[in-house]
C-alpha cells in the first residue's frame, strides 16, 4: 500500500470515528433544531438528511461488531454441499415497497436476501415485521435448477428458479411473539416450527416454507425440509466438513466487511441441470470454479470470477449498464467486473450477478 | 369505539398535513435523549421520522404560493385553454439520470420529458441540481383522436409549461428578447403522433420546435410556438382581463387543489367525437363520448391513490378489449353525470397515471 493511499484510509477512518461520536451527533441535532426554530426549512432539510445518515452510520457501526460472529456460526450450520452464501451485513429497516423511490444496488440485493422471508406465511411474516431493523441477513442455497414445467401448458414458471436454501435474519431487538401468532406446526430438536405454502415464482403455493426462531431476535426461514433439518441439527451438534471450507480460493476474494458480500463455488457436476451454470461453463467461462460479489453502501459493485478467460467480457458491454461496467484481469485466473454507482445500471447489474450466484429470475 | 374512531380521524387529519414545528422540536428532544442513552436503533428510527417530518414541512414551504401562482397563470393563458394540470410535488432535477428512473413518479416524468428533450438535453443539464417547486401545464386546440395508446404520444397541439424554481435560473446568453424577457428557441427530435398507425412499426421522427423564456428569474415558461410565448409574456408583463377555465366551469368542483397532482379538462366540440364517429354514444376511455363535459384528476403521491372524475351522462364502454379501464380502476358513479375511476397506483403501477394524463390530453413527448 502506498503512503498516499494509507493516508487516505486513515483519514477516512478518522472521519468515520468522528461521525459516530455522540458529541458530533448531538451537535448535528442542535443544528437541525436551530433551523426548525428559525423556520428555515431548506437548511433544516439539508441538515436533517445529514443527521439521519450520521445516526444510521453510528447504529450500523455499533451493530457490525456482532455480525462477524453470527456469520461464522451461520456458515458452520450449513450443509456441506451448499453452493452459494450471500450476507447482507449492513443493517436496514424492513419497509413497504415505495414505487416512487429508485433503490440502489445494495437495496436491490438486500431484496434477494429477503426473498424467503417475503414468501413464508403467505407474505404475512414480512408484513408483521414491517419497521423492524435487520442487523444481519444471510442466505445460503444449493441445487439450483429449473422448476418442472406445469402439467397443463408445459411452461416453466416465471420468477425465481428452483433451489434449496435457508435464510437467517437477525434483528436489532427481540421480535414480539405476535409476528408468529398462530400455533407452531411441529417441534424439531426442541424448536417450534411453522410450516406454510408459498412461492417465489408465478406458480402459487408451489413451495413449502419452514420457519424457526432459534433465539428471540433470530428467524430462520427455509424452503426445503432436508436443508432445514441439516441446519437445525448442526445448530445443536456441530458437524464437519463445513460448507464452503476456508481453504477454497474464492475466500481470498471475499470482503467480509462489505455492506453485502457473496460467494459461490461452482459445481461442474450440476451444469446439466442448473441453468445458471450451464451457459456459463459451456461458453462464457469454461472451467470457471467460483465467484464472489461485493456491494458497497454507496452502490458500487465488484464481482470476481476464478476463470482462465474473461467471463464478464460480454456482459460488461451490455447496453443495460449504460457504460457503467468494466471488466479487468486483476490476477492470473481472476477477473473482476466493477460497476459504478449509477442507478440506471444497478437494476441490471444486480439482476445479472444474482443470476450468476444461482438466483436467476425468468421474466 | 367512539374514542377509537376519534383517534383514526385525528390520525387521518394529521397525515394530510406536515407535522408542526413543536412536534418536530419534540422529536429532536427524543432523538437527543436516545443518542445520549446510546440507544442507537431507536435513534436511527427517530432521525428517520424527523427527516420525513422536516421534508414534509419543506415541501409545504416550497409550494406555499402555488395556489396564487395558478390563479395568475390562468389569467396569462389563452381563454380557449382546454386542459390544465399542476404537479405540486417538488423535485430536484438530476440530468445525469435517465428518465426511465422516473418509473413510479409519472407526474414528474410528464413535467420534464419535453424540457429534457430540447437541444439534446442542453437546457435540462443546465438545470441539474435545481429544485422545481411546482409545475403547471396547459393545452388547447386539442382534437379528437380515436387512437387508444397508453402511454399516449404527445399530440400536436398547443402547450405551455410553467416551471417554478427555488433559485434563479441561468441559461447564459439568450437568442432574443420578448417583452424584455430572455427567450431561447429549442428543438427536439420526436415521434410524430399524427403519422398513420402501423402495427409493429414505430412512427417516423420529426423535428419539433419549442420556445423558452424566463418570465421571472425563477420562472421558466416553455411553449410549443413563439406566438404563444409572446402572448403569455405580453399578459405576464401588461396584465390580463381574461381568465382561462373560468370558475363557472363545473370541473373545478371535482378538483382537490391540495392534492400533490391535480388537473382538469373541459372538452370542446373539436376534442369530442362527432355523431358519426365511434365512441359518440358511449365513452371508450380515455377518449370522451360526444356529450362529455370534462375530466378532473387528483393524485395523492404519498398514498399513490389516483382518482379520475369523468363528467358525462353517457355510459362507459365496458366490454371486452374496449374496456381499457379494466382491471386498473374501481369504477362507480358518486353522483349523476359523474363517473369516478379510482386506482391504487402502488399496486397497479404507472399505467393508471398514464391513462389519466391521456384523459387530460397529454402524452409522452418522446
Amino acid at each position: 500500500m502506498t503512503r498516499g493511499s494509507m493516508l487516505v484510509l486513515m483519514a477516512s477512518m478518522q472521519l468515520m470515528a468522528q461521525q459516530n461520536q455522540p458529541g458530533e451527533l448531538l451537535k448535528l441535532t442542535d443544528d437541525v433544531e436551530t433551523a426548525i426554530k428559525a423556520g428555515d426549512w431548506q437548511a433544516a432539510a439539508k441538515q436533517s438528511a445529514a443527521l439521519r445518515d450520521a445516526v444510521v452510520a453510528a447504529r450500523n457501526q455499533a451493530m457490525a461488531a456482532s455480525g462477524g460472529e453470527l456469520t461464522d456460526s451461520f456458515l458452520s450450520w450449513l450443509p456441506s454441499d451448499t453452493e452459494t452464501v450471500i450476507v447482507a451485513r449492513e443493517p436496514f429497516v424492513l419497509s413497504a415497497h415505495d414505487p416512487a423511490r429508485v433503490p440502489n444496488a445494495l437495496e436491490q440485493a438486500q431484496g434477494y436476501v429477503l426473498g424467503l422471508l417475503g414468501a413464508a406465511e403467505q407474505e404475512g411474516l414480512y408484513e408483521a415485521m414491517q419497521g423492524g431493523t435487520v442487523r444481519l441477513a444471510a442466505f445460503a442455497a444449493r441445487k439450483f435448477a429449473d422448476h418442472p414445467p406445469d402439467e397443463k401448458n408445459n411452461f416453466i414458471p416465471l420468477g425465481l428458479i428452483a433451489y434449496q436454501g435457508c435464510s437467517l435474519y437477525a434483528f436489532a431487538e427481540a421480535l414480539p411473539e405476535s409476528v408468529l401468532e398462530r400455533s407452531p406446526d411441529e417441534v424439531t430438536l426442541g424448536n417450534q416450527v411453522w410450516i406454510s405454502k408459498g412461492s417465489q415464482n408465478d406458480a402459487p403455493l408451489s413451495d413449502t416454507y419452514l420457519i424457526m426462531r432459534p433465539r428471540p431476535d433470530l428467524i430462520l426461514v427455509c424452503n426445503d425440509r432436508d436443508f432445514f433439518s441439516q441446519v437445525a441439527l448442526r445448530m445443536t451438534v456441530p458437524e464437519s466438513p463445513r460448507a464452503l471450507p476456508a481453504d477454497l480460493p474464492e475466500w481470498k476474494h471475499v470482503d467480509q466487511m462489505a455492506a453485502l458480500w457473496a460467494i459461490r463455488h461452482f459445481r461442474a457436476d450440476r451444469a446439466d441441470v442448473d441453468p445458471t451454470l450451464g451457459q456459463l461453463l459451456d461458453s462464457a467461462a469454461p472451467g470457471a470454479t467460483g465467484m464472489t460479489l461485493r456491494i458497497n453502501a454507496n452502490g458500487t459493485i465488484q464481482a470476481r470470477m476464478l476463470s482462465e478467460v474473461d467471463p464478464w467480457k460480454e456482459i460488461a458491454e451490455n447496453d443495460e449498464f449504460n457504460g457503467a461496467a468494466k471488466s479487468s484481469k486483476i490476477a492470473d485466473g481472476v477477473w473482476e467486473l466493477s460497476v459504478a454507482a449509477k442507478p440506471e445500471a444497478a437494476l441490471f447489474a444486480v439482476f445479472a450477478l444474482m443470476a450468476a450466484l444461482g438466483l436467476a429470475i425468468y421474466l | 369505539m367512539r374514542l377509537a374512531l376519534m383517534i383514526v380521524l385525528f390520525s387521518s387529519a394529521l397525515s394530510a398535513q406536515p407535522p408542526s414545528q413543536s412536534d418536530l422540536i419534540r422529536l429532536t428532544g427524543e432523538l437527543r435523549s436516545a443518542i445520549e442513552g446510546d440507544r442507537l436503533t431507536p435513534a436511527a428510527d427517530l432521525a428517520d421520522k424527523l427527516d420525513d417530518g422536516i421534508k414534509a414541512q419543506q415541501r409545504a414551504w416550497l409550494i406555499r404560493d402555488a395556489d396564487q401562482q395558478v390563479e395568475d397563470i390562468l389569467k396569462w393563458l389563452p381563454v380557449n385553454t382546454e386542459s390544465l394540470w399542476v404537479n405540486q410535488d417538488p423535485f430536484t432535477i438530476k440530468a445525469h439520470e435517465s428518465l426511465r428512473l422516473l418509473s413510479g413518479r409519472a407526474p414528474q416524468l410528464y413535467s420534464v420529458d419535453r424540457l429534457s428533450a430540447l437541444n439534446d438535453g442542453k437546457f435540462y443539464r443546465l438545470l441539474s441540481g435545481q429544485t422545481v417547486r411546482f409545475v403547471v401545464a396547459a393545452t388547447w386546440n386539442n382534437t379528437f383522436s380515436q387512437t387508444i395508446q397508453i402511454p399516449a404520444l404527445a399530440p400536436r397541439q398547443d402547450v405551455a409549461y410553467f416551471f417554478f424554481f427555488s433559485e434563479p435560473v441561468d441559461f447564459g446568453s439568450q437568442d432574443e428578447y420578448i417583452e424584455e424577457r430572455p427567450v431561447w428557441r429549442a428543438v427536439a427530435k420526436i415521434l410524430d403522433a399524427q403519422a398513420p398507425f402501423r402495427p409493429g412499426v414505430e412512427p417516423p421522427q420529426r423535428e419539433d420546435e419549442n420556445w423558452l423564456a424566463l418570465a421571472q428569474p425563477d420562472l421558466l415558461v416553455l411553449t410549443s410556438t413563439k406566438e404563444l410565448l409572446a402572448g403569455i409574456l405580453q399578459r405576464t408583463v401588461h396584465g390580463s382581463q381574461t381568465r382561462a377555465l373560468p370558475s363557472t366551469v363545473t370541473e373545478w368542483n371535482q378538483v382537490d387543489r391540495h392534492a400533490s397532482f391535480w388537473g382538469l379538462r373541459h372538452y370542446t366540440d373539436q376534442s369530442r367525437p362527432k355523431p358519426n364517429e365511434r365512441g359518440f354514444k358511449s365513452a371508450t376511455l380515455p377518449q370522451p363520448d360526444g356529450g362529455a363535459v370534462g375530466v378532473a384528476v387528483n393524485f395523492d403521491s404519498a398514498h399513490q391513490r389516483l382518482e379520475i372524475r369523468y363528467m358525462s351522462d353517457a355510459p362507459l364502454t365496458r366490454t371486452g378489449d374496449l374496456d381499457v379501464t379494466r382491471p386498473d380502476f374501481q369504477v362507480d358513479q358518486p353522483q349523476a353525470g359523474v363517473w369516478r375511476l379510482v386506482s391504487d397506483v402502488k399496486a397497479r403501477g404507472d399505467y393508471p397515471v398514464h391513462f389519466a394524463f391521456a384523459m387530460l390530453g397529454f402524452g409522452n413527448y418522446r
